[in-house]
């Protein structure tokens, strides 16, 4: 799985850094910060350290140009990708001029930006009704029956997802110690997926589903991760759920909101300092590593 | 000597500390876990370069979790936290089924390691709530944890975004950890 070898990894990595030197390829896609260090590999375009940490919490793929490896398969879409490749498929319908690509530093703006070009894909053509891309995963997913495009359907994905459907209770039945042989247990998702979003009745320790657990089918392979999966983020509850949702007993979720705004930025600065510091007085033994790579971890965490 | 001392007295009074490192492959949810286990909280994270580490008690057991960076280029470092390790937890994007051969690959080097041998396992087969997410079961399998011999381990289905499954799995460990083998 290591890739071709040492050569072909200098020969990618080399690729790669040359790309970088396209025009638009030099500075993110999305918040237009200089020098790119990350590729989203669903999208096949350079992003930011910030713009790639968003990107992963809408089931996006990014992989770090300097710190993990790239196949020639990578290297070859993404050269036939890129940012002016990808921009002209999601930034289509974008104007430019008008609505300029959100300051790197406000991570609400960046999330809402990203969720509307590559989630909603609100910018891709203009011909098409505003559904348009959208519209099949729509389907397939939730009842997407009703008209109002992207936001609608998005909001009530998001707070279906993000509801805290309470199947906890069942998670103790979840584990299992070492010499067990895993029995099938689980059709939970399987509900979760088909749109059976009643989680709270069954919730506490119902015998029911205790009894549906023999009778599961094995884990669906990957069916409509590539579609559905862009549309699953919204469980990082960033917003506020809606209110009905807050029945739960999981009141962290609920609780979130309005705490997680105010600290998502203080999160990317503050944990590294703080470590380092614990890093040392901590641990002796391998005080050596440990401080340089977390130098290294201060260098991405710079804008 | 002191040092002697305080770990007596802290026996005694069933205060254990442990040194649990939080490992798997890049984007399956470490740091996710790791914040969600000490503040509670999902926060916003960037692709980990290098680590995180924080204390969280439990159980009267305090766990000091260092999560790693997972990208291929510096999991070579992983092995530079190995010593004194009491715990690995193994964190799986259950819903990455293309790499999920990598993840077993990784997982399976880990146990190799002469400094991590007296450590027990605890597998998060993690983001159960993405679509086409692999059950327990199916992690167990693809991971091949049947062929793991002399070590205690478990796996938990765990949603780190819902707070789903994760003290479950503590819970597992600090019993483990409790009942002698830490």
């Amino acid at each position: 799985m290591a890739g071709g070898g040492v050569k072909e990894d200098e020969k990618n990595e080399r690729i790669i850094r040359s790309l970088l030197k396209l025009p638009d390829n030099k500075r993110c896609i999305n918040c237009n910060s200089l020098g790119p260090q990350y590729v989203c590999t669903t999208f096949w375009t350079f992003v930011c350290t910030n713009c790639s940490g968003i990107h992963r919490e809408f089931t996006h793929r990014v992989k770090s140009i300097s710190m993990a490896k790239f196949t020639s398969q990578e290297v070859s879409a993404l050269k036939e990708g890129g940012n002016q490749h990808a921009k002209d498929i999601y930034f289509k319908g974008l104007d430019q001029q008008r609505q300029s690509a959100p300051d790197g530093s406000n991570v609400e703006r960046l999330r809402d930006f990203i969720r509307q070009v590559y989630v909603n894909k609100r910018y891709t053509n203009d011909d098409k009704p505003p559904r348009g891309p959208m519209g099949d995963n729509e389907t397939r997913s939730s009842s997407g029956s009703r008209s109002p495009p992207y936001e609608d359907a998005y909001e009530r994905r998001y707070s279906d997802r993000s509801s805290p459907g309470g199947m906890s209770p069942g998670f103790e039945q979840g584990n299992r110690k070492s010499p067990s042989r895993p029995e099938v247990l689980n059709d939970w998702r399987r509900e979760d997926r088909f749109g059976g979003r009643k989680k709270t009745e069954e919730e506490s320790h119902s015998p029911e589903q205790v009894k549906d657990w023999g009778s599961s089918s094995p884990p669906i392979a990957r069916p409509v991760r590539e579609i559905l999966g862009d549309s699953v983020i919204p469980l990082r509850v960033i917003e506020p759920p809606k209110p009905q949702v807050n029945r739960n007993s999981d009141s962290s979720v609920f609780a979130k909101p309005a705490a997680s705004s105010s600290s998502l930025t203080t999160t990317n600065e503050n944990p590294p300092e703080v470590k380092m510091e614990t890093a040392m007085s901590l641990i002796d033994f391998d005080a050596d590593p440990s401080r340089r790579i977390s130098k290294n971890s201060s260098n991405t965490e710079e804008k | 000597m002191g040092i002697l001392f305080t770990r007596m007295f802290s026996s005694v009074f069933g205060n254990k500390e442990a040194r649990i490192l939080v490992l798997g492959l890049d984007n399956a949810g470490k740091t996710t876990i790791l914040y969600r286990l000490q503040m509670g909280e999902v926060v916003s994270t960037i692709p980990t370069i290098g680590f995180n580490v924080e204390t969280v008690q439990y159980n009267n057991i305090k766990f000091q979790v260092w999560d790693l960076g997972g990208q291929t280029s510096i999991r070579p470092y992983w092995r530079c936290y190995f010593p004194n390790t009491q715990a690995v937890i193994y964190v799986v994007d259950s819903s990455d089924t293309d790499r999920i051969g990598v993840a077993k690959e990784e997982f399976h080097a880990i146990l190799e390691e002469e400094e991590l041998k007296g450590a027990v396992v605890l597998i998060f087969a993690n983001k159960q709530d993405l679509p086409g997410a692999l059950d327990d079961a199916a992690v167990t399998e693809a991971l091949e944890l049947h062929k793991i011999k002399s070590r205690q381990w478990a796996i938990f289905k765990t949603c780190a975004v819902k707070g789903e499954g994760l003290f479950e799995g503590l819970d597992w460990l600090s019993n483990t950890l409790k009942s002698g083998s830490g």
